[in-house]
């Protein structure tokens, strides 16, 4: 709604805190995008990450009074933080689960450091490296969200998670080798000549 | 740098700030989801207010299954008594309640007139028995009409007309409906003031009624009530560029009836329910704003009132006879205002249905 549209950060806030629609909806306008990536990275797949998509938003409406603007962004970043924590609640059981069933056949190979597919990396949509994130096993991909993205030690990993901190490690490798076999796998299927 | 934090870093970077776009229904289904939330709300409010209800059938269902055995205990009295003697004076057990002795009473004067005669026209069973007597006192087992609503037993018999007189206050409470509309767009702009449209959001307050009225018994259960209420809303707003205050004179005339589930001396328990009118006789707005220069100035501006609105009520009420001819009442109510169009944003407005409180003093003539 024109209302709405430009409205500042903070002031968006409060009028959804008093729960008007159009404010409500322009909120999501602006940043369901941003906030379904989140979702889409964390779960496994489109049906999960819209549910949490769903339940994330009805969370933000319900307790946006409570939020203190503090400068550009930090709307976002509150928003995301919600988002986060809802996705990890969810995934918890799930990422233990998968971390305590590979924990036995995988020792902890390290990951292949040489940087050699950054530039695969940065050549590729980021849509595809969306997929590919989602596409990881559970335990890893929610190891590597919480280390990359939100920049968690693997120590504050291991206690979110509930998890050992050198399963955390061992789980990042894990999860970056695997990133790296598809990166590699994309690159040859795309050039008609072998990787040097 | 060590390439597996750069490993990182390009993830980071690439995906970091992505945007997919959602599904395209799942903004509906959060409103509707949010929906269900508020309406399970009202559903336990509404439950509340039934729980009320049935406790207070519940309380006169106990109480009326008491007046049954004194009943009984009465009316075996006069049977057996009957029986034996016509002179043995009847002794009635000291904690019938007063109402029951009081429609004795009358009727006893009634039998009085009856030149020395007594008939006992009917008891309970539905034969007639005649007995005479020298004193016009004793023995005297007035029938009963039993009232077949809703579980036979009689009320006090209530003096045809009898008009209260009450003063309440009722605060409106427990709002659950999100605010609605905010400042409507024509006080915006007759407001001439430094202030957009998207600045202002306004808060209001709960707001307080002051009233008296006049109920008047039109049978025994049934009581019609009018009156004439005053009703001040208050609404404030900030903004960044500065402040306003809004005002609403409220003269409301109420109509409303009510029903009286149970009765005794001391106590009243009916449901009720009305309509009334309500009419903004006056209402201001008041800015203060601070221009860039650092001056604040202020301005008051007189809004358009016109415009008849309404709401109505229903709910319970109970009543406590707390001094002759005086008592305290207390009723929660639905309350659901009816605004029209354009009317001016404020409580009414933003809360369109609502549960309110009122308190107050009768004083019966």
């Amino acid at each position: 709604m024109d209302r709405y549209g430009s409205i500042a950060e903070n002031e968006l806030a409060e009028m959804c805190g008093k729960g008007l629609q159009a404010a409500q909806d322009e909120l999501y306008r602006r940043y369901a995008p941003g906030m379904f990536a989140i979702c889409r990275r964390y779960c496994g797949n489109t049906e999960d990450a819209e549910d949490l998509l769903h339940d994330g938003f009805i969370k933000i409406f319900r307790t946006i009074r409570r939020f203190r603007y503090q400068g550009a962004g930090s709307l976002k970043g509150w928003m995301g933080r919600i988002f986060v924590n809802e996705a990890v609640s969810r995934l918890r059981q799930k990422a233990r689960k998968d971390i305590k069933a590979v924990r036995a056949d995988n020792q902890d190979i390290p990951s292949d450091d040489s940087g050699d597919d950054i530039p695969i990396l940065e050549a590729i949509p980021p849509e595809t490296l969306m997929e590919m994130i989602s596409g990881l096993p559970d335990g890893c991909r929610s190891v590597l969200n919480l280390y990359v993205f939100e920049q968690k030690s693997h120590k504050e990993i291991a206690k979110i998670l509930g998890i050992k901190e050198n399963s955390s490690t061992s789980q990042l490798h894990r999860a970056k080798r695997i990133l790296k076999t598809k990166l590699d796998a994309l690159w040859i299927r795309q050039t008609d000549f072998p990787k040097h | 740098m060590d390439t597996a934090d750069r490993f990182s870093e390009a993830l980071r970077n690439k995906a970091g700030g992505l945007e997919i776009a959602p599904p395209e229904d799942t903004l509906e289904g959060i409103h509707k989801s949010m929906a269900v939330r508020r309406n399970l709300l009202r559903a336990a409010s509404a439950c509340c207010c039934l729980a009320v209800i049935a406790a207070g059938a519940g309380i006169y269902a106990l109480s009326s299954k008491d007046r049954d055995t004194i009943q009984r205990i009465h009316t075996d009295y006069g049977r057996i008594a009957a029986a034996i003697s016509v002179e043995r004076p009847a002794v009635f057990p000291g904690n019938i309640g007063t109402s029951i002795r009081a429609e004795k009473e009358e009727k006893r004067e009634t039998h009085e007139k009856d030149n020395g005669h007594r008939h006992v026209k009917q008891d309970y069973t539905g034969s007639t028995q005649k007995t005479t007597r020298r004193e016009p006192v004793q023995n005297d087992f007035p029938s009963y009409e039993y009232e077949t609503f809703p579980a036979a037993t009689p009320l006090p018999e209530r003096r045809h007309g009898e008009i209260m007189l009450q003063a309440s206050v009722s605060p409106g409470t427990v709002q659950y409906s999100p605010a609605g509309q905010a400042i409507s767009p024509s006080t915006l702009n007759a407001s001439g003031a430094a202030m957009s449209k998207n600045d202002i959001e306004l808060e209001h307050s709960i707001p307080v009624s002051y009233g008296i009225s006049i109920t008047y018994g039109i049978s025994k259960r049934w009581n019609v009530s009018a009156g004439i209420d005053y009703t001040l809303y208050k609404s404030q707003g900030t903004s960044a560029k500065g402040s306003l205050s809004q005002k609403l004179h409220y003269i409301s005339i109420p109509v409303g009836a009510s029903f009286d589930i149970y009765e005794n001396d001391f106590f009243n328990f009916y449901i009720t329910a009305g309509a009334s009118l309500d009419k903004c006789v006056s209402g201001n707005v008041k800015y203060t704003f601070t221009d860039r220069a650092g001056n604040s100035g202020n301005k008051t501006v007189i809004l358009d009132t016109g415009g008849i609105q309404g709401s109505f009520r229903a709910g319970a009420g109970m009543m406590f006879k707390i001094a002759p001819h005086t008592s305290v009442f207390a009723e929660p109510m639905y309350i659901r205002y009816f605004n029209g169009k354009n009317a001016i944003g404020s409580y009414r407005t933003a809360h369109v249905n609502g549960f309110n409180v009122s308190v107050g003093l009768r004083f019966g003539f």
